[in-house]
């Protein structure tokens, strides 16, 4: 069992290193231990279900290892920031004032061609549109477009906002009948205001199918099928 | 928070039973080569009634040992052990100690093997 475990450590290891050596490109959207853990779990998962002579023992403890050491490797590296660059690496920096990192791109890996993809995806056709341009640790580019080419909000044109500053974000109170006591929380209302909310609406509250209330008390409705099909949306400031 | 005090917990019972269960291991395949190698110079001596009374004890509480063992250890060694064992009372019973012999053999490098390949040594490891 010591051999499993202390084995398993060694791989886990190896594989992260390997990960760390593959760089940005080989990575989704996790971290590369999260990946190594995530590809190694299923793995090993499978080896008991398919080996009846593999102990059950010898399945669990590979994967309880690799999971306890995950969130003890994450939790040094919030606590260490070296530790938290070796594991996750940096960000960098692709993109500097319009300008593309040539150097930085060699050192990624990354072709114009994948830059140009990832810009698309982003929503960016135009490469003079691009202020910054950022490759996360997880692999994903992140852009900030030129302040001529940002997309222009109700603070530009001095707009009022409805809902206050947090704007409206509707919060889920009644899910399929039942009362969602973390968003009236939330939301500073009471089950009984809730009910009555309903009931204002012509349905009782295990009638309807969801219910979400806004921070001004804006509430929207969806009755259950079989009940009246009527979605009310209404203002009760 | 409460994930790392958890993943330490779990750590630290996995490394704790780890080493109870290497100990425990330690005892019960000890304790069988012993009995083994007290038949076989039960049968050099010629005194194979208690050769076969040593052997029965020697199955039965491998039998006991088993189950647990093949609770955490791969089963096909386990089981050449088994078969090994199972094998002694019958040669030992027509006569035939070169059988006999080489089966003690077997049982014995494969009880080994099952006790080295679970040390934390090296040559494991790598």
């Amino acid at each position: 069992m010591l051999v499993t475990l202390l084995r398993t450590i060694l791989i886990y290891v190896v594989v992260v290193c390997g990960l760390r050596l593959m760089g940005k490109r080989q990575l989704g959207e996790l971290q590369p231990s999260e990946l190594v853990v995530t590809i190694l779990v299923s793995d090993i998962a499978t080896l008991p279900i398919q080996d009846p002579g593999f102990s059950l023992a010898g399945g669990a403890v590979p994967i309880l290892t690799l999971v306890c050491f995950e969130v003890l490797l994450s939790a040094a590296t919030l606590k260490s920031r070296r530790l938290r660059r070796l594991v996750s690496g940096t960000p960098r920096i692709v993109i500097r004032d319009g300008v593309i990192d040539q150097r930085e791109m060699k050192n990624l890996r990354y072709s114009v061609d994948d830059l140009m993809e990832l810009l698309r995806g982003g929503g960016y056709f135009d490469l003079q549109e691009v202020g910054y341009a950022i490759v996360e640790t997880t692999g994903k580019l992140n852009v900030c477009p030129k302040a001529a080419c940002h997309p222009v909000t109700p603070q530009d044109m001095k707009l009022p906002l409805s809902g206050g500053d947090m704007g409206e974000f509707p919060i889920l109170i009644i899910s399929d009948g039942r009362m969602v006591k973390k968003g009236l929380e939330f939301c500073g209302i009471t089950e009984e205001w809730a009910a009555e909310q309903a009931r204002a609406h012509g349905f009782l509250p295990e009638q309807l199918f969801l219910m979400t209330c806004t921070q001004d008390k804006q509430i929207y409705a969806v009755p259950k099928d079989g009940f009246k099909e009527s979605a009310v949306k209404e203002e009760n400031a | 928070m409460k994930r790392v005090v958890a993943a330490i917990v779990i750590m630290a019972i996995m490394l704790g039973s780890g080493t109870g269960i290497l100990l425990w291991l330690h005892h019960g395949i000890y304790d069988l080569l012993d009995d083994i190698a007290l038949a076989e110079q039960q049968v050099l001596e010629g005194d194979y009634e208690t050769a076969f009374t040593t052997l029965d004890q020697a199955r039965e509480d491998w039998r006991e040992d088993e189950i647990y063992f093949s609770r955490l250890l791969r089963h096909r060694e386990l089981d050449t052990v088994t078969v090994s064992l199972e094998a002694l009372p019958s040669y030992l019973q027509y006569r035939d100690y070169a059988s006999f012999f080489a089966s003690t053999s077997q049982a014995k490098r494969m009880i080994l093997h099952i006790w080295e390949s679970e040390l934390p040594s090296w040559n494991n490891l790598l």
